[in-house]
């Protein structure tokens, strides 16, 4: 849901106290940062209206707000409006503790045709802010809400700048163009390409294609009928190629959404909520969701298709056929 | 006595039964899980991408995403938006695999003293310079020149360990 701003301050307005607490710790640890309390205030007051009170959502109780500004990285939010508002000793600070990281995650992503002291160079510059919008510098600290790490921001913020360097040094379009298309639009769909010979001779052409019609659609429903996260999954899986090692590694937080959405029933989360997350544990996510698909598809196939338990079968012969066709014929293309 | 062995060998056969039936069944789920695995593996790939009527999700938003940071209530519009908005999943994609990458391959970070003289540089060329940005305007901040020494040389000699630390955030 998204409350009007008078709304919104009467919600918050419970937490004053919380707010002054971590503004006074933060001014403590860090008293030549010039951070006012009303920015400070503004910008945790933005941050909860970003993530807290999203459309279709209840609003939050009092304690789940406690709780969003008590898990706010404040240390790093106050030295980041330092930042912003162009305070010298946060600057020095904010050299000091992560220029090193920032050039290190720069080299390792820099390419050839980008220098990763450019990248740098940029970042900097986009992080002081060169354009004035009514006469007040835009600083790319100022979008830093809190809610990740530093670091973490601060390595989203160094891949946008080498891409548009990148982009620049390419005379190429925009990111979106760029990412799209790979993967899933230059991709064709192996399925929806027609097979030909084996079981052709059994089989006439317009059954096939009913069969081929029917799985799609099958499919199409039994994936849209997922949970988000579980869709999310098989796209970072079978699309973004994600190895499970690598998803593993992305739900190793325990307050990781996906592991949350994952393990929310399960028991041996609450007995250990720090446990590692295994390959084998996203593997097992990935067989719940491809039974859960399953059946789904075969009972779509059933009323929908009006297919009977061997035409089913026929069909994900067909279309496993299809791929392998498709497969074989990409490994000649490259070949 | 004879009826007990015949008994018990009834129950051994029964018990073999079972482990077979239950292997047989597992493979029959592990053939079918592979069979669906690869026609949603194909689908999706075929799959054109949704465009979000959202815009793109902002720096902020995606860090916070990929450190685990976000409850539930604020992943769900996020885990929405990526399901749809495959540009911004790549984004979420590469920043997944850099973290594990970086801390495969950890570095040794770059001494203070340098930083500090590149900070110089960057404030002149944005012409900070004339508003006295320098280490002695910045260390005019702390109480003594002798403490901000102390402190640079042990961060100097933690930073390592620091960064391996927040890596594994």
């Amino acid at each position: 849901m998204t409350l009007p701003e008078n709304q919104l301050a009467k919600v918050l307005s419970g937490c004053t106290d919380l707010v002054e607490k971590l503004y006074a710790d933060c001014a403590a640890e860090a008293p030549n940062f010039g951070v006012e309390f009303e920015t400070f205030q503004n910008t945790l007051e933005r941050a909860a209206r970003k993530y807290l009170f999203v459309p279709d959502a209840p609003t939050p109780a009092n304690e789940e707000i406690r709780q969003f500004l008590n898990d706010l990285q404040t240390s790093d939010l106050f030295m980041a409006l330092g930042c912003a508002a162009g305070n010298e000793r946060a600057w020095w600070e904010f050299d000091h503790q992560h220029r090193g990281y920032l050039e290190r995650v720069a080299r390792h992503l820099a390419s050839s045709d980008v220098n990763a002291d450019e990248v740098v160079d940029t970042v900097y510059v986009e992080l002081y802010g060169t354009r004035i919008v009514d006469g007040v510098r835009m600083s790319k600290f100022a979008t830093y809400t809190g809610r990740g790490s530093i670091r973490g921001w601060l390595r989203t913020v160094v891949w946008h700048a080498l891409v548009d360097l990148h982009r620049a040094s390419h005379d190429e379009v925009s990111l979106d163009e760029m990412t799209e298309n790979v993967g899933e639009g230059a991709a064709q769909a192996a399925i929806a390409q027609p097979a030909k010979g084996g079981e052709g001779e059994m089989l006439d052409t317009i059954v096939r294609e009913r069969y081929r019609k029917a799985t799609a659609s099958a499919l199409e429903t039994a994936f849209s009928s997922l949970d988000t996260h579980e869709k999310l999954l098989l796209l970072y899986y079978h699309i973004e190629e994600l190895k499970l090692r690598e998803i593993a590694r992305m739900v190793e937080v325990p307050t990781s959404p996906l592991r949350g959405w994952f393990q929310r029933k399960s028991e041996k989360r609450e007995q250990a909520p720090d446990a590692r997350v295994h390959e084998s544990t996203v593997m097992r996510w990935l067989e719940k969701i491809y039974a859960k698909v399953l059946k789904s598809f075969r009972s779509e196939l059933k009323t929908s298709a009006g297919l009977k338990d061997s035409e089913i079968e026929m069909c994900i012969k067909l279309a496993t056929q299809d791929i392998l066709q498709g497969d074989i014929k990409q490994h000649i293309k490259i070949a | 006595m004879r009826l007990q062995k015949f008994s018990a060998k009834i129950s051994e056969c029964g018990v073999n039964l079972a482990g077979e039936l239950k292997k047989v069944k597992q493979e029959q789920f592990n053939q079918e899980n592979q069979q669906i695995g690869q026609l949603l593996g194909a689908f999706l790939k075929g799959k054109k991408s949704e465009t979000p009527a959202a815009a793109h999700l902002d720096e902020d938003s995606i860090s916070a995403f990929v450190d685990g940071a976000l409850s539930n209530r604020e992943a769900e519009p996020i885990m929405k938006h990526l399901v749809g908005c495959s540009p911004c999943r790549k984004i979420t994609t590469q920043l997944a695999r850099l973290a594990e990458e970086l801390n495969e391959q950890p570095e040794a970070i770059s001494s203070a003293a340098p930083q500090t003289s590149r900070l110089q540089q960057f404030l002149q060329t944005l012409g900070l310079s004339s508003l006295g940005l320098g280490d002695e305007a910045v260390f005019a901040h702390n109480d003594s020149a002798e403490e901000n020494k102390k402190e640079d040389s042990e961060n100097q000699n933690s930073e390592d360990q620091a960064d391996d630390s927040s890596l594994k955030e």
